[in-house]
């Protein structure tokens, strides 16, 4: 211990008001935070978008797009085409169409393990053409990737959908394009389509799925999004033409065939409360550091305290029942909660296997096994107390491991998907303060009821209820609790399978890094009194 | 023009040949009005008399070429497309990576390799007025070269410094269009300098107008209204310029009211005296000029009259520019 405190911390003040004064410090801190954060939806405190690279030149070029009328024409032959092939994909046709367009046209197999119950294997084909610019030089390279969802011909708006894989983002100016070319053609455009956008990207960035097939090409260094044709009946929305869309799109590449090198230019860490107005990184990351800034105050305040309460038991001889204040002490015992939380992120493919046996759904099988392995979990603190003799040691220590791991956590995430960062920080910041072992039984009570809901999968069901709630908010109460139950499962069995095939990191973050941090916690609240 | 004024016309004008420096520094397709600029000068000073063997263009990027250029092989300064800039005859002497600081430093100061061919270098004199033309992005004392490296106003001057220690030229008329322009010519310290720029220290200089059919912002507005100056002599006030013209006149010894245009952009024409009466031909008047069939005609009916009427032939005949 002597090794790792520092000598002049006794004469210093500093350390001392800070542990006398730490409650109410973190407490400012959550609440300044979460209050700044939110205020940033507010004009005055984000900035309106602007193009930071040059070379896009966006809409200084005449479209000539005519080509609606043979739109109509290529789908409605498609539509016939696919008739035809009631079973699948009609490839050949696709294929044979893009020739006669003159474009450099190939065909990739591709096939896929499904690693959930059953040895299923998936196969199918992609069929893609290249345009090659004829006075180019050859040396062309993907730089950005427009998906298009349109499910009919009559649009109302379109929707431009950003968040990718882990919640990454494509470069800001090529949304900015997106939206500059849509105002320029008249065409009615939207982000999030919702009252309260900046708190639906953050839904929606933190639960690291991407909003739609653009948000796979991230990983690659290509800038994508997807530009989704909304129906929407009634006042107020004009319906945009085939031809307006198009228009939209010949813009867009033709900015894009401007650029010289990848987008790099403007941010690829924002959040958007509009279409028009950007959050950057530089901007959100204060507040967010205040809001997780709690827990690092707290782990400061804790080792400040055993560190005073293991030199006066040093100094004091008469003391009869001595504490452990070491710190390789704790040590079996996180070594312990982070396996148990690798069993429970391993568990999925062995769950849904072994419930083929007993003929449950992969779904099922996935959540009831997981769910029963959580619950089982919750008496590991008891069976601990019983065979590891923690009465000697200081609970303290124990917190500080967890604190610090829940502070890494945040801060490091912050940086890869910073929704789910703050999600976590905002629910876990305030457990982090006061979780303690209490003798009061009522207090008891309460902080193993906080921690309950703070449980990794109890906030995936309260989040996905809430979710349920919006979308049918007149459901009747058991109907909505049954529905979510439903949603919970699918949403578990979806991250799972999101985390195997496309490497999404929420399920993992929540098992392996997450759920050991609450164990700890779990652990401390239920800890031996003396 | 009357023979009498000949000497009032000449007085000051201290130079005897004309060269011109026309330097784009910015390369890729979205700096087209760059090239545009340049090229739009190039054809003014051409036009005004100074020949390709006196001019030294350099171009940092071929828009002309450039794939994604819609009209191939041509370069317009204006919407309407009525002049291609990139006409027929355009001789650019240093063109793509070769547009740097130190080639355009060596072209001014005359250190070059031996080998350097003659298109390439400023054969000037003591005597040559030198048209020094710029066009690019700049900032507070500075003017970026392609994507790389920069030229500072200091070293600008530098070279100015030793190009007139060498005796490189009689005076300089130095035009620049770039963002706060004016800086570049702050740290001028050599004589008979005149020097411009598109805007004062903290002004952008500003893009004219788009040409939608190419897609580009194809011409700068200080350039523009300089070209309209040369075509109708109307300066570019701020109202349609919106930067601030700066105007350097304090290292030239003479009143730029007095000196005329044509001394940078035209040329000077060698005259050569003889000491014989040269036997004009007859003329009918202005636009009949011919030979006098008389000499070698077969009827010599009509008596010439005594008081013989002479009138000039068109001296500069105008270069056609297409």
């Amino acid at each position: 211990m002597g090794l790792l405190t520092d000598p002049g911390m006794e004469r210093s003040q500093l350390p001392a008001l800070l542990e006398k004064y730490h409650r109410p410090i973190c407490v400012i801190l959550y609440v300044v935070g979460i209050v700044w954060f939110m205020a940033l939806a507010h004009n005055s405190l984000n900035h309106g978008t602007y193009f930071s690279e040059n070379a896009l030149l966006p809409g200084l070029v005449q479209g000539d797009f005519h080509g609606d009328s043979q739109a109509v024409q290529y789908l409605e032959s498609l539509t016939e085409e696919a008739e035809k092939h009631a079973s699948g994909m009609p490839y050949p046709w696709l294929a044979a169409q893009f020739t006669q367009l003159g474009l450099d046209t190939f065909t990739h197999n591709f096939t896929l393990h499904y690693p959930m119950g059953k040895d299923k294997i998936f196969t199918g084909k992609n069929v893609y053409g290249i345009l090659r610019a004829s006075r180019g030089s050859s040396t062309e390279a993907v730089v950005a990737a427009i998906n298009l969802e349109l499910h009919s011909s009559h649009v109302s708006h379109i929707d431009v959908k950003v968040e990718g894989l882990n919640g990454q983002l494509p470069n800001l100016d090529l949304v900015n394009l997106i939206h500059r070319l849509c105002q320029r053609e008249n065409v009615h455009h939207t982000f999030k389509n919702r009252l309260q956008t900046l708190l639906a990207m953050v839904a929606s960035q933190a639960s690291g799925v991407p909003t739609g097939n653009h948000g796979l090409f991230h990983r690659y260094g290509i800038a994508a999004v997807t530009v989704e044709g909304q129906q929407q009946q009634g006042r107020g929305w004009r319906s945009v033409s085939l031809h307006q869309l198009g228009r939209v799109l010949e813009g867009v590449c033709r900015s894009l065939n401007n650029l010289l090198e990848r987008f790099h230019q403007s941010f690829f860490f924002y959040l958007l409360p509009a279409t028009n107005r950007y959050i950057s990184i530089g901007v959100y990351m204060p507040p967010f550091g205040m809001i997780a800034g709690g827990v690092l105050v707290k782990a400061l305040a804790l080792w400040y305290s055993t560190s005073c309460a293991a030199e006066e038991q040093h100094q004091n001889k008469n003391i009869k029942k001595k504490v452990d204040y070491g710190l390789l002490g704790c040590v079996p015992l996180v070594v312990l909660m982070h396996l148990v939380s690798v069993a429970v992120s391993c568990g999925p493919p062995m769950l849904s296997r072994c419930g083929l046996i007993m003929a449950l759904s992969a779904e099922d099988s996935v959540f009831l096994g997981t769910a029963a392995f959580c619950l089982t979990l919750l008496v590991l603190p008891s069976c601990i107390n019983r065979y590891m003799g923690l009465q000697e040691r200081s609970w303290e220590i124990v917190k500080i491991f967890a604190v610090l791991e829940l502070g890494v956590l945040l801060f490091a995430g912050a940086v890869y998907n910073f929704s789910l960062a703050l999600i976590i920080t905002i629910a876990f910041t305030p457990v982090a303060l006061i979780t303690s072992p209490s003798k009061s039984r009522m207090k008891w009570c309460l902080k193993s009821l906080l921690l309950i809901l703070v449980h990794p999968l109890s906030m995936l069901f309260l989040f996905v209820m809430l979710d349920t709630w919006q979308n049918f908010s007149q459901l009747p109460i058991n109907k909505l609790l049954w529905k979510s139950y439903i949603a919970t499962k699918r949403a578990l069995m979806y991250s799972v399978v999101d985390s195997l095939i496309y490497s999404n990191w929420v399920f993992d973050v929540a098992t392996q890094c997450l759920l050991p941090v609450w164990l700890l916690f779990w652990q401390i609240v239920h800890y031996p009194t003396p | 023009m009357i023979v009498g004024d000949a000497s009032q016309i000449l007085k000051g004008k201290t130079h005897t040949n004309n060269w011109a420096v026309l330097v784009d520094t910015s390369r890729f397709w979205f700096n087209y009005r760059h090239v545009a600029n340049v090229l739009s000068m190039y054809r003014s000073v051409k036009r005004l008399g100074i020949p390709d063997s006196q001019i030294i263009l350099m171009v940092a990027d071929d828009m002309a070429c450039n794939p994604r250029n819609p009209r191939p092989a041509t370069v317009f300064n204006n919407a309407h497309q009525h002049i291609n800039v990139y006409g027929e005859d355009v001789e650019v002497d240093y063109r793509g990576y070769e547009v740097t600081v130190e080639n355009f430093v060596r072209l001014l100061t005359g250190r070059l390799a031996p080998s350097t061919p003659r298109s390439k270098r400023l054969l000037t004199d003591d005597g040559s007025n030198i048209l020094i033309y710029m066009t690019g992005h700049g900032g507070d004392g500075f003017l970026k070269f392609q994507d790389s490296e920069e030229i500072t106003n200091v070293e600008l001057a530098d070279a100015f410094e030793q190009m007139w220690q060498k005796k490189r030229y009689n005076e300089i008329l130095f035009i620049i269009d770039t963002c706060q322009a004016a800086s570049m010519y702050e740290h001028f310290y050599s004589p008979n300098i005149l020097a411009i720029a598109s805007s004062l220290v903290g002004e952008d200089s500003l893009s004219h107008h788009v040409d939608p059919a190419i897609g580009v912002y194809i011409i700068d507005r200080f350039t523009y209204y300089a070209l309209e100056f040369l075509e109708r002599l109307q300066v570019c006030p701020k109202r349609v310029c919106i930067s601030t013209v700066g105007v350097r006149q304090d290292l030239y010894q003479r009143d730029p009211n007095d000196v005329l245009v044509t001394e940078f952009f035209g040329s000077v024409r060698n005259v050569e005296l003889t000491s014989h009466i040269l036997e004009l031909p007859k003329c009918g008047g202005p636009g009949k000029v011919g030979l006098n069939k008389s000499n070698s005609g077969t009827s010599v009916k009509e008596k010439t009259p005594v008081s013989v009427s002479y009138v000039y032939a068109d001296q500069l005949p105008i270069h056609r520019v297409s």
